[in-house]
């Protein structure tokens, strides 16, 4: 049969505590007989062993710093909730003492100074950003306290008080803080105990069982114990990270600000327009004919420019007819505008007659700019047909400078 | 969070969202149930600063604990599309509802946001989580007080404290973080597609008691109320505007008919006249109404929620009851069309939930170009379905077709093709 992955996974932890602590028993024997004797007289000379070993491999590992009277105290405390009886340990094997007694107390411990540890960034960086103390107390329990809970219930596999786990982790986060704060002063032993937090938290909150009470016992007891002495250990940390957030915001802020003006500048109508433009100049100012390369090149770029305009302006590639046309009469009638050979295709000849004779013919064309204007549009609408796409309209220009290159021909004759 | 950087589009969308909770707790002791109302944002939609007293007043009265044990079925999720009555109105709020609860902890959240696309499915996750944490507290203070250590006063405190919290974390996620928007919403369990409602009326008008009975009365009735003719208590000042069905038309599938007279069925298949009941109570209680109308007249007594979405659930079992509607403005009047989806009625001719998308695309298409209901209905994915005649609602008592399914056969559509 195929194990489960709980099964894989307890062995393994099992399998890691157990060859640590053997390491220990085999590298540092007189540590071990030195806190062999503190321990009661009807546990077996075996398990005393394994008792202070895992003692020691909390030491070294950075676990949990106490003395060993206070290590001894709570681990019995704990063992007394999952049924373990002093009096009657000669009943049980080395092995199971480490897997249902030893390896779940240590795990716990494991975990919550590694939850801790990560829950002090996000503590940092959410304090930082500016968010408020009740928001940042919420999220920390939330995300961290609560998961954190529920590994442990796993881990223990039996109803326990969780006053008994609020107490761990209390003073795990007190014995962290502790450290921190007495690194320069050289190494002690903290002072705190799980199990004399226990019985104050016994007297403190009056129900112990029940998932839905995790939130609230980690804000009312754990939390509200420790907030005030974490703020402050990480004081100076916040505060730099605060001023250099702000300097990050401002620059971005400049940023976008430059990068708005930029798009600004880049989706005005004359950077659509240069689209076509080099095209028609060929055609109308250097006099190429319209070949066929010229004519597909030209349709491109009235199709594409049509698209992208629609696409920055508006966010998507295709709208109704209606508006298309609009779009792509506004658009060219800029390029034209630029080229009277093109405008001159839409007069009448008594229009070409009057200009000719005109004093000022700049003025007149400007004058009269909105009626040719309609007049392009009306031919390019009646071109392009009722539901014109983009390369559609294309096609339409085209036509349009066909005529006007016939024009251009009989002018120049005349 | 950077608020240079936000754009001022989303200031506003911001501004113009509120987020109302209303936790309920019931003592274990004492059996009486306690109401902690608990409102978040909305700066932009609130003109009065005493809306939070009104909120608190409002919602204090509402009794939660009726509405998830009083019915067979319980909503636990609905959102509703706000329907302008005036054209220049800008802000108009999209309503969702999510309910919850946790042993003897009622939760009714109230999301009212300009963004369309709120995940009811991952937003019910959360307040079903938060509903359970509000319950520990809520126990915790209650076994203080029974032993003494707390007063009745100090236990709303600790209760106001831990909501807001709650709330304050959720509108962080929301807002800030700009979770639980789009997505897909999640399946709690397959459903089938069991009947499509039409309906067609008109906005009405009415005034809502705010006293005791609770009950509602007719504008056109009762032009110039001023206390409530049934029980003296005070009247809604401003009137509500509600959709006021003239008549219905049921679609069902062919095996319907006959499934009165099955006796072999485990289950009591919902006649016509509860699915119209269904549809009803999907509505935002009147109370809730009135209350939102005096926080800001000047938006809510201008829209008309129209309910979009729900999600039903039985209460003595996991099988739950979906509504979608689509509602289509065609001169001056409204026509509502929902289709109701069932986990537990298994009857010959169903199509599953996903025909129901199909059907509701089918006739967005037909309302588009112009075709009558009969012929939408021929041309969609249910044309091998019945189609009743339009009943009338209006008149006392309940119309006789819609009491069963085989009254309802009898009233048939003439032109829709016969088997």
């Amino acid at each position: 049969m195929e194990k489960s992955q709980l099964t894989k996974e307890f062995e393994e932890q099992f399998g890691k505590l157990s060859s640590r602590i053997d390491m220990v028993q085999r590298t540092q024997p007189e540590t071990l007989e030195q806190y062999m004797p503190k321990l009661p007289d009807s546990i077996p000379t075996k398990l005393k062993k394994v008792i202070s070993a895992s003692y020691i491999l909390c030491l070294t590992e950075e676990i949990y710093e106490v003395t060993f009277d206070n290590f001894k105290t709570d681990f019995l405390v704990f063992s007394s909730f999952l049924g373990f009886d002093v009096e009657k340990v000669s009943d049980i094997s080395n092995e199971d003492f480490i897997s249902i007694y030893l390896n779940p107390f240590v795990q716990i411990l494991l975990i919550a100074s590694d939850t801790f540890t990560e829950m002090l960034k996000t503590f940092i960086v959410e304090l930082a950003s500016g968010y408020s103390k009740e928001l940042v107390r919420t999220l920390v329990i939330v995300n961290f306290y609560e998961p954190l809970f529920h590994k442990i219930l796993d881990l223990v596999k039996v109803e326990i008080d969780l006053r008994f786990i609020c107490a761990i982790l209390t003073t795990t986060v007190e014995d962290f803080i502790d450290r921190k704060s007495r690194l320069k002063k050289g190494v002690q032993f903290s002072e705190f105990s799980i199990s004399s937090l226990y019985k104050e938290f016994v007297d403190q909150y009056p129900l112990s069982q029940g998932q839905d009470l995790v939130f609230d016992m980690c804000n009312k007891l754990t939390v509200e114990r420790t907030w005030e002495a974490l703020e402050k250990l990480v004081s100076k940390e916040i505060e730099s990270l605060s001023k250099s957030i702000e300097t990050q915001r401002k620059d971005s802020l400049t940023q976008y600000k430059a990068n708005v003006a930029r798009e600004k500048e880049k989706y005005s109508d004359d950077y659509y327009v240069t689209m076509i433009t080099g095209r028609l100049f060929e055609l109308f100012v250097l006099e190429r004919p319209l070949t066929d390369t010229l004519r597909t090149g030209i349709v491109n770029a009235v199709d594409v420019m049509i698209r992208r305009y629609l696409i920055d302006k508006h966010g998507y590639a295709s709208a109704s007819a209606e508006k298309t046309l609009t779009i792509a009469c506004n658009l060219l009638w800029e390029t034209v505008w630029e080229l009277p050979q093109i405008v001159a295709s839409v007069m009448d000849p008594s229009e070409i007659m009057a200009i000719m004779k005109a004093d000022n013919p700049h003025k007149w064309l400007k004058d009269k700019e909105r009626m040719f204007k309609l007049r392009f549009c009306q031919l390019l609408t009646r071109h392009a047909g009722r539901n014109p796409l983009p390369a559609v309209i294309g096609n339409a220009f085209i036509k349009m400078l066909e005529v006007a290159q016939k024009i251009k021909v009989r002018i120049s004759f005349d | 969070m950077t608020t240079e950087n936000k754009d001022a589009k989303f200031d506003e969308i911001v501004q113009a969202s509120m987020l109302i909770s209303l936790f309920s707790g019931v003592d274990p002791k004492t059996k009486y149930f306690e109401n902690i109302p608990i409102l978040m944002g909305g700066e932009g939609l609130i003109g009065d600063h005493q809306a939070r007293l009104k909120v608190e007043e409002a919602f204090g009265q509402l009794n939660l604990p009726d509405l998830f044990q009083t019915f067979d079925f319980t909503m636990y999720r609905s959102s509703y599309e706000p329907y302008k009555l005036r054209e220049d109105l800008v802000i108009a709020p999209y309503i969702y509802t999510v309910n919850a609860k946790h042993e003897n902890t009622f939760v009714m959240s109230l999301f009212l946001t300009p963004w369309a696309d709120v995940n009811l499915s991952q937003f019910q996750e959360k307040i079903v989580d938060f509903t359970s944490y509000f319950s520990g507290i809520f126990r915790r203070t209650s076994e203080e007080i029974h032993l003494k250590k707390e007063t009745m006063q100090n236990r709303t405190k600790e209760c106001e404290k831990g909501g807001s919290m709650l709330m304050g974390y959720l509108s962080h996620l929301v807002f800030d973080q700009r979770q639980m928007l789009g997505g897909t919403e999640k399946v709690t369990k397959p459903t089938q597609l069991i009947a499509v409602l039409f309906q067609r009326g008109k906005i009405g008008q009415i005034f809502a008691c705010i006293g005791k009975c609770g009950n509602s009365f007719a504008a056109k009735k009762y032009p110039n109320l001023e206390s409530c003719p049934n029980c003296d208590g005070e009247i809604s000042r401003d009137p509500i505007h509600i959709f006021e069905p003239r008549d219905v038309s049921v679609a069902y599938p062919h095996g319907f008919k006959d499934i009165d007279s099955q006796e072999n069925l485990n289950f009591k298949a919902p006649t016509p006249i509860e699915l119209l009941y269904l549809f009803q109570s999907s509505y935002l209680p009147n109370e809730i109404r009135v209350t939102l109308n005096r926080i800001s007249p000047t938006v809510f007594a201008q829209i008309v929620p129209l309910p979009h979405r729900a999600l039903f659930e039985y209460r003595n079992s996991d099988d739950v009851l979906t509504l979608y509607s689509l509602s289509k403005i065609q001169d001056d009047e409204i026509l509502i069309i929902s289709g109701i989806t069932d986990s537990h009625v298994q009857i010959e001719g169903q199509l599953s939930q996903m025909a129901l998308r199909i059907f509701m695309r089918d006739i967005n298409e037909g309302v588009k170009k112009g075709y009558s209901r009969k012929e939408i209905f021929m041309k969609s994915i249910l044309k091998e379905w019945e189609l009743s005649k339009w009943i009338k609602l209006e008149g006392e008592g309940t119309p006789e077709p819609l009491m069963s399914w085989s009254n309802l056969a009898k009233e048939l559509e003439s032109d829709v093709r016969r088997r």
